[in-house]
C-alpha cells in the first residue's frame, strides 16, 4: 500500500487525553492528517476493555472499538500518577497545539490551566456531558442520558414501548464532532484559548422551534408520522424499505410504483391530509402491494420515478452495497491484533490530501520511544524510564 | 478578538435541514454568509411542517417559519432567478468574491447552472467548494433523491437503532461537513490552496458506526437493535415510569454505580443476588435486571427517578419531550436559549451554538433573511451595480 501524502491537518500536535466517550475528536483530526497523540495509563486505556472483542476474546489489542477510535494515532504510555510520569506529560504539552479532554468522565493526570501559562497558544479543549452552572451540574452523563434529556429520543421507537436512545455511544460521537469542529476554529484565530463542548446541548439543539400545538410528541412504527402517510417502514419478500412520501409528485410516483392499487386511485386519495387522516388504510394498502416485491427492485423502480426511498440495511448489506463499493467507502485496514479486516473510512472526499488511513491504532506504548526522542529525552533516560516502569516501551504481552 | 471566521464570505445554496445548518454555523462562527433563493424555488423549511407550520407571511410575499429562522439565522438572503442567464452572470462574479461555496441540492441542479468546482476555480481559484448530496457525487446512487429517513436506514442505523429517524443524520452530515470546511479553511491559509469537497450524508452516517462495521467485517457478527452487542455495563435502557408514557434512561457504567443503584432503590432481596455483582454476570442477566428496575422505576415519576438517582451518583435521566427542552431547567440556568426578534416571525427562542470559544465573542444572532432582504447589499455593495441596474433586473424577474 502507497503512503498517503500528509492530510490538510499535517503539522498540528493535539494530546488526546479523552476517555472512550471523547475519542471520536481526536480520530477526526488525526484521520485529516494531525498528529494525534493518544496518552495512556500505564494499565491502557480504558477504550482498550470496550467490546466486542475479536472473537469475543478480551485483550488489550483486540477491542474493536480501540481500533476503530484511535487509528491513526500515535500511542504513548505512562505512569501519569507518578510524578515523573506527569513532568513528561507536561512536557508534551508544551510542544502541542490542542489537548483533547474529558473533565467529567476521566480528569486530566495534570493541571491545563498551568499548562496553557507554560504553552499559551494551546487550545483546550474539553468535551463535558452536562454544563456547569445550572441544576444538572455535578451530574454524572452518559449517552443515554444526554440523550434523554435532548428531546428527540422520545419520538423515537414503538408507539407503546420505550422510546429508543441511539446505539452505542453515538450522542456522545455527535458531539464530540464539534470538540473538533472547536479546536480548528481555535487554531484558525490562532489563539491558544479553552474549547468547551457540552453533548447535552449539541443534541438539544438540534430540536427547532415551533409552535406548542406544532410539537409531535407519539411515536409511530418506523417512526414516520402518519401526516406523511405512507412514508415510513414497510415489509418486503426479502427486507425492508422506508419511504417519505411529502409533495405531490413523490405520491403521484408512489401510486405508479405500486402499481395503481384500486383502493388507492380515487383523487381523494392526492389529498395528504386525507391520507393523513386514513393513515392506517393508506398503510395497509402500501404494505400489500409491497410484501412481495425485492428490496433492490422497489428502491431502484422508485428512485426512478423520483419516489424518496431506500432500503432498510443491515450492517452485512450496506458492507456489501455497489454504491459504497463504487465510492470505495471501506477501506482496507490491518493490525497485528486483529489481521486483516475493512473499515469506514472517510466521511468526506477532499481534492486536496485528506482523510487517508495513515496507521492503525496503536499497541500499548508502541510510539513511546519515538515520541520521548522528539522530547528530547536521550536513549539512557528512556531506558532509565522503561526500567522504573515510568514509561512503558512497545507493546506489552 | 474577533470570531474566528471574520473576515470570510460564503455563498450557500441551500435548502431543508442538513445544508443550512452548515451555513448556520460558519455564520454563527462569524463568516458572511449570502444564502441563494429565488421566488420560483425558495428553501423547503418556510413551510415545511418539520420547520413549524408557516403561520406567517413576510411582506415579500414568502412564507416563513420559526425553523426556517433557527437554520438560518446569521445568514444574508438573496432572491435571483438562476435559470437565466443574467442570473448566472451575477451569481459567477458573486462566487469570484467568495471564500466557501455550500450547496446540498440534488446532484443536477448546480451542474445545470454550471456552478462545478472546476468552473468556480476559473472565477476563484483559491475557492472551497462543499457539495453535500446524500449519495455524494459519484457511484450508481449519485441521483437518488434522499431525506434523512432515507439515509438513516441506508447506512445501517436504523437497524441498529431499532427505527428511523426524521432529521438526526442531518446534524450528524453538517457536522461533519463543518469540521471539512474548516479544515479546508485551515489548510488554504497554509498553502494558499482551495479545495472541492464531496461529502455523501450516507458516509458521515456509516462513519459513526465504525464498532457494529467491524464486529461484520472482524467477527461476521451483524449486529441488530437490542442485541445487547454495544452494552459495555448493565443495566442499561429505559424503563417505564409512573403516568403515562412517562420513562427515564438508567446507565449503570462499573460495579460502583450497581451498588449504589441497588441501595437507592431499598436493596431489594432480588437486587442482591451474587450474579449481578460483576459486569460480566450483569450483562449475562441483564433480561432479569431490566425487570427488577422497571418495577421500581414505575413506582416514580420521570423526573423523581432523574433526581432520586443523580442524588446517589448514578446516571439516570428522564426522557423528556422535545416541547419540554425548551423550558428545560439546565438549558434555562445557562442561557443556553437566545431571544431573536424577527420582523414577521416576531420573538422565538433559538439555541445558542454549542461550540463555546473562551477567546472568542459571541454576538447576539441576526435574525434570519427575509427572501432578497440583502439583494441590494449584495448586488449593489459588493458587486457594484447601481440602484437603477438593481431596479431593472428586479423588473425582468432576475432579482426579486
Amino acid at each position: 500500500m502507497a503512503t498517503p501524502p500528509p492530510g490538510v491537518l499535517d503539522g498540528v500536535r493535539v494530546i488526546d487525553l479523552a476517555h472512550p466517550y471523547g475519542q471520536y475528536a481526536g480520530k477526526l483530526l488525526a484521520d485529516l492528517g494531525a498528529d494525534v497523540i493518544k496518552v495512556e495509563p500505564w494499565e491502557g486505556d480504558p477504550g482498550r476493555r470496550v467490546g466486542p472483542f475479536k472473537g469475543d476474546e478480551r485483550g488489550p489489542n483486540r477491542s474493536l472499538f480501540w481500533a476503530y477510535y484511535n487509528s491513526n494515532k500515535r500511542g504513548i504510555a505512562a505512569k501519569l500518577t507518578s510524578g515523573e510520569g506527569q513532568d513528561l506529560l507536561r512536557r508534551l504539552l508544551r510542544t502541542a497545539d490542542a489537548v483533547i479532554h474529558t473533565p467529567q468522565h476521566a480528569p486530566a493526570p495534570v493541571d491545563l490551566a498551568a499548562a496553557r501559562k507554560d504553552n499559551p497558544k494551546l487550545v483546550v479543549a474539553a468535551l463535558k456531558g452536562f454544563a456547569e452552572g445550572g441544576p444538572y451540574s455535578g451530574y454524572r452523563s452518559t449517552p443515554q442520558t444526554v440523550f434523554a434529556l435532548s428531546g428527540i429520543m422520545k419520538s423515537i421507537g414503538p408507539p407503546d414501548g420505550p422510546p429508543e436512545a441511539a446505539p452505542g455511544q453515538v450522542a456522545m460521537d455527535l458531539a464530540a464532532v464539534d470538540v473538533a469542529n472547536g479546536i480548528v476554529c481555535a487554531l484558525l484565530s490562532g489563539q491558544g484559548q479553552e474549547v468547551t463542548i457540552v453533548a447535552h446541548e449539541v443534541l438539544a439543539a438540534e430540536i427547532n422551534p415551533r409552535a406548542p400545538e406544532q410539537f409531535e410528541d407519539k411515536r409511530y412504527p418506523g417512526s414516520a408520522n402518519p401526516q406523511l402517510a405512507p412514508s415510513g417502514a414497510f415489509h418486503t419478500a426479502d427486507g425492508q424499505v422506508t419511504f417519505f412520501i411529502n409533495l405531490p409528485n413523490h405520491w403521484t410516483g408512489l401510486k405508479e410504483l405500486l402499481g395503481h392499487p384500486p383502493e388507492l386511485e380515487g383523487d381523494e386519495w392526492n389529498s395528504r391530509d386525507k391520507r393523513g387522516a386514513n393513515a392506517k388504510f393508506v398503510l395497509e394498502a402500501t404494505g400489500k402491494a409491497l410484501a412481495h416485491r425485492q428490496t433492490a427492485e422497489v428502491v431502484s423502480s422508485g428512485q426512478a420515478l423520483h419516489v424518496p426511498c431506500g432500503p432498510i440495511n443491515t450492517v452485512d448489506r450496506f458492507a456489501a452495497d455497489p454504491h459504497a463499493a463504487a465510492r470505495g467507502f471501506f477501506v482496507d485496514a490491518s493490525n497485528p491484533g486483529l489481521g486483516d479486516f475493512k473499515m469506514p473510512g472517510a466521511p468526506y472526499k477532499m481534492s486536496e490530501a485528506g482523510w487517508a488511513l495513515r496507521r492503525s491504532a496503536p499497541r500499548l506504548g508502541e510510539d513511546s520511544r519515538e515520541i520521548l526522542t522528539e522530547l528530547g529525552y536521550s536513549a539512557a533516560e528512556i531506558e532509565s524510564y522503561a526500567d522504573r516502569e515510568l514509561v512503558r516501551l512497545g507493546q506489552a504481552s | 478578538m474577533s470570531q474566528p471566521l471574520a473576515g470570510l464570505r460564503a455563498v450557500a445554496f441551500t435548502t431543508a435541514f442538513a445544508g443550512p445548518t452548515v451555513a448556520r454555523y460558519l455564520a454563527d462562527l462569524g463568516a458572511e454568509v449570502i444564502k441563494v433563493e429565488s421566488r420560483r424555488r425558495w428553501d423547503n423549511t418556510r413551510h415545511a411542517s418539520s420547520a413549524g407550520v408557516a403561520s406567517v407571511m413576510e411582506p415579500t410575499g414568502a412564507p416563513t417559519a420559526p425553523g426556517f429562522g433557527y437554520f438560518n439565522r446569521n445568514q444574508l438572503g438573496v432572491a435571483i432567478d438562476l435559470s437565466q442567464d443574467r442570473g448566472r452572470e451575477l451569481m459567477l462574479k458573486l462566487m469570484a468574491k467568495t471564500d466557501v461555496v455550500v450547496e446540498n441540492f440534488s446532484y443536477q441542479v448546480l451542474q445545470k447552472w454550471g456552478f462545478t468546482y472546476d468552473k468556480l476555480t476559473a472565477v476563484k481559484p483559491d475557492i472551497i467548494m462543499l457539495d453535500m448530496q446524500g449519495f455524494g457525487q459519484s457511484g450508481p446512487n449519485r441521483d437518488y433523491i434522499s431525506f434523512g429517513s432515507i439515509i438513516h436506514s441506508y447506512s445501517g442505523l436504523a437497524s441498529l437503532w431499532g427505527s428511523a429517524h426524521g432529521f438526526f443524520v442531518d446534524y450528524v452530515a453538517a457536522q461533519h461537513a463543518v469540521l471539512a470546511v474548516l479544515s479546508a479553511l485551515f489548510h488554504r491559509r497554509k498553502t494558499g490552496r482551495g479545495m472541492h469537497i464531496d461529502l455523501a450524508q450516507l458516509e458521515t452516517s456509516g462513519a459513526m458506526l465504525g464498532v457494529p462495521y467491524l464486529d461484520y467485517f472482524v467477527n461476521g457478527v451483524v449486529q441488530t437493535h437490542g442485541d445487547g452487542r454495544m452494552l459495555r455495563d448493565a443495566p442499561a435502557g429505559c424503563y417505564r415510569c409512573l403516568g403515562e408514557d412517562s420513562w427515564c434512561v438508567i446507565e449503570v457504567t462499573s460495579d460502583d454505580d450497581w451498588r449504589r443503584l441497588r441501595t437507592a432503590i431499598g436493596s431489594p432481596s432480588w437486587a442482591m443476588d451474587a450474579k449481578f455483582d460483576t459486569t460480566a454476570g450483569r450483562l449475562a442477566n441483564r433480561t432479569a435486571l431490566d425487570e427488577g428496575i422497571a418495577a421500581w422505576t414505575v413506582q416514580h415519576g420521570d423526573r423523581e427517578v432523574q433526581s432520586l438517582l443523580q442524588e446517589s451518583g448514578i446516571p439516570a435521566a428522564a426522557v423528556i419531550a422535545a416541547r419540554d427542552v425548551f423550558a428545560d431547567p439546565q438549558l434555562a440556568a445557562t442561557d443556553f436559549y437566545w431571544t431573536t426578534d424577527h420582523a414577521a416571525l416576531g420573538a422565538w427562542k433559538y439555541p445558542r451554538l454549542p461550540i463555546h470559544l473562551g477567546a472568542s465573542p459571541e454576538p447576539p444572532p441576526r435574525p434570519a433573511p427575509m427572501l432578497g432582504e440583502h439583494n441590494s447589499y449584495v448586488f449593489g455593495d459588493l458587486l457594484g451595480l447601481s440602484a437603477e441596474e438593481i431596479a431593472t433586473l428586479t423588473d425582468e424577474g432576475v432579482l426579486s
